[in-house]
């Protein structure tokens, strides 16, 4: 018997989120948009991230895409007994007249190439407009990374969905292609099975996404999941609870601290201009990590010898994929030897670690 | 902003590693060169040797 048919037929068209409930099922990660440690509300350039492992392309000679992070008021989520937090939204205006290049997608990586590999998946999501029936278009694309000669990446037009004014949820099922043959890069964790949602597309990509046209209008998303198999079972996240989810999260990104007074770690003056002090990371990251600081006046402190040195952003020094040392040698005027803390001194500063594909 | 228009600044650190900066939107990123698998690393890779990393898109 499969999970599917141990799925009552009320599960299976409401996608509640009850038993059987299968760990690792739902390959996409954040599916729910619970997790969101970046703060995002909306806006950004394309190619930024949003909710925690999702990220958007848009292009446009004409027209914009805006994105941003919706609340769903209490008991407004489309499906009873899972009492959504966040969906994605994206408004298309005036891009309908855009040239044929114009496109707008939100995507996830899932990390490694092999992942659904020669297997048939379900990809399966809550979709509404604001308006009409406009379509959204899926398509996996199949990248072998980096390293050596990795064979060039494979894109698949999965299908598409035509969406109502209501919450509805749509599934597509596809064959992923299999890798046999192919070169996979020698790059480490470097390869990614892309799940890609177009929401508006010119003419020049009409082959990957069935010709969706160009749409103007709101496109709200949630609940997305990819799993094997041919039905889309009951919609659960990739781990199944809240702590499992944001560590999963936290393999491709880490926000440390945010905000003005925020301990960011133990630290000690290298010599008289070098003040360093060390991060472990809550899960083990993908690869070792990018540091971003916000960069501002004094937007962090050396705090030691009952006074303190501001600096304005910080470096990372050393580093691997459970922990790294932080580091400012370009405002510090500090006494070698002396011990102390960082922190944070503004409200826009923010401290993270990026170990995104 | 392309990974073309950054304005990447390298410096080494006392045990002899690079560590690579740059900035953006009001942030500083940095790097190290010691881990392949970081995709800002595989971008100043790609900008050393004139070429832009493409993305799913392109």
């Amino acid at each position: 018997m499969t999970r599917a048919q141990t799925t009552s037929t009320t599960q299976q068209n409401t996608g509640g989120a009850v038993v059987p409930f299968a760990a690792g099922k739902n390959k996409i990660i954040n599916g729910d948009f619970f997790i969101n440690q970046r703060g995002w509300s909306s806006g950004g350039s394309s190619g930024d991230y949003t909710f925690d492992r999702w990220k958007f392309l848009a292009s446009f000679n004409t027209g914009s895409a805006t994105y941003s992070a919706q609340t769903f008021t209490p008991g407004t989520a489309p499906v009873t007994g899972y009492e959504a937090r966040n969906f994605l939204r994206c408004v298309t205006t005036g891009t309908t007249s855009a040239n044929s290049s114009s496109y707008t997608t939100v995507y996830q990586l899932i990390e490694d190439v092999r992942t659904f590999a020669n297997q048939t998946i379900t990809i399966s999501f809550w979709a509404k407009a604001a308006s009409g029936t406009p379509k959204v278009a899926i398509e996996i694309s199949q990248d072998f990374g980096s390293g050596g000669s990795p064979s060039a990446a494979v894109q698949t037009y999965s299908g598409q969905a035509t969406l109502s004014t209501a919450w509805a949820r749509y599934s597509i099922t596809v064959t992923v292609p299999s890798i046999s043959g192919k070169t996979v890069g020698t790059t480490a964790n470097t390869s990614s099975l892309a799940i890609l949602f177009w929401l508006s597309a010119g003419s020049s990509f009409n082959a990957r996404t069935g010709s969706i046209g160009l749409q103007d209008n709101t496109f709200d998303i949630w609940g997305v999941q990819a799993e094997s198999g041919s039905t889309a079972t009951p919609f659960q996240t990739a781990t199944g609870t809240l702590q499992g989810e944001l560590a999963a999260c936290q393999r491709y990104f880490y926000r440390h601290a945010s905000g003005d007074g925020k301990f960011i770690s133990m630290a000690a003056a290298y010599s008289a201009t070098w003040a360093q002090g060390g991060i472990s990371f809550p899960a083990t990251m993908r690869t070792t990590p990018t540091l971003s600081t916000a960069s501002g006046t004094d937007y962090y402190l050396f705090y030691r010898n009952s006074g303190n040195d501001g600096f304005n952003s910080a470096g990372i020094n050393q580093g691997n994929t459970t922990c790294c040392s932080l580091y400012n040698n370009s405002d510090i005027s500090s006494t070698a030897g002396h011990a102390g803390w960082f922190i944070t001194n503004n409200a826009n500063a923010t401290v993270d670690f990026s170990a995104e594909l | 902003m392309s990974d073309n228009e950054r304005k990447y600044t390298v410096v080494t650190n006392p045990m002899g590693q690079e560590v690579v900066f740059y900035e953006e939107n009001g942030f500083v990123h940095c790097f190290l060169t010691t881990d392949p698998s970081n995709s800002d690393y595989q971008q100043y890779l790609a900008w050393l040797n004139g070429e832009a990393k493409g993305d799913l898109i392109s």
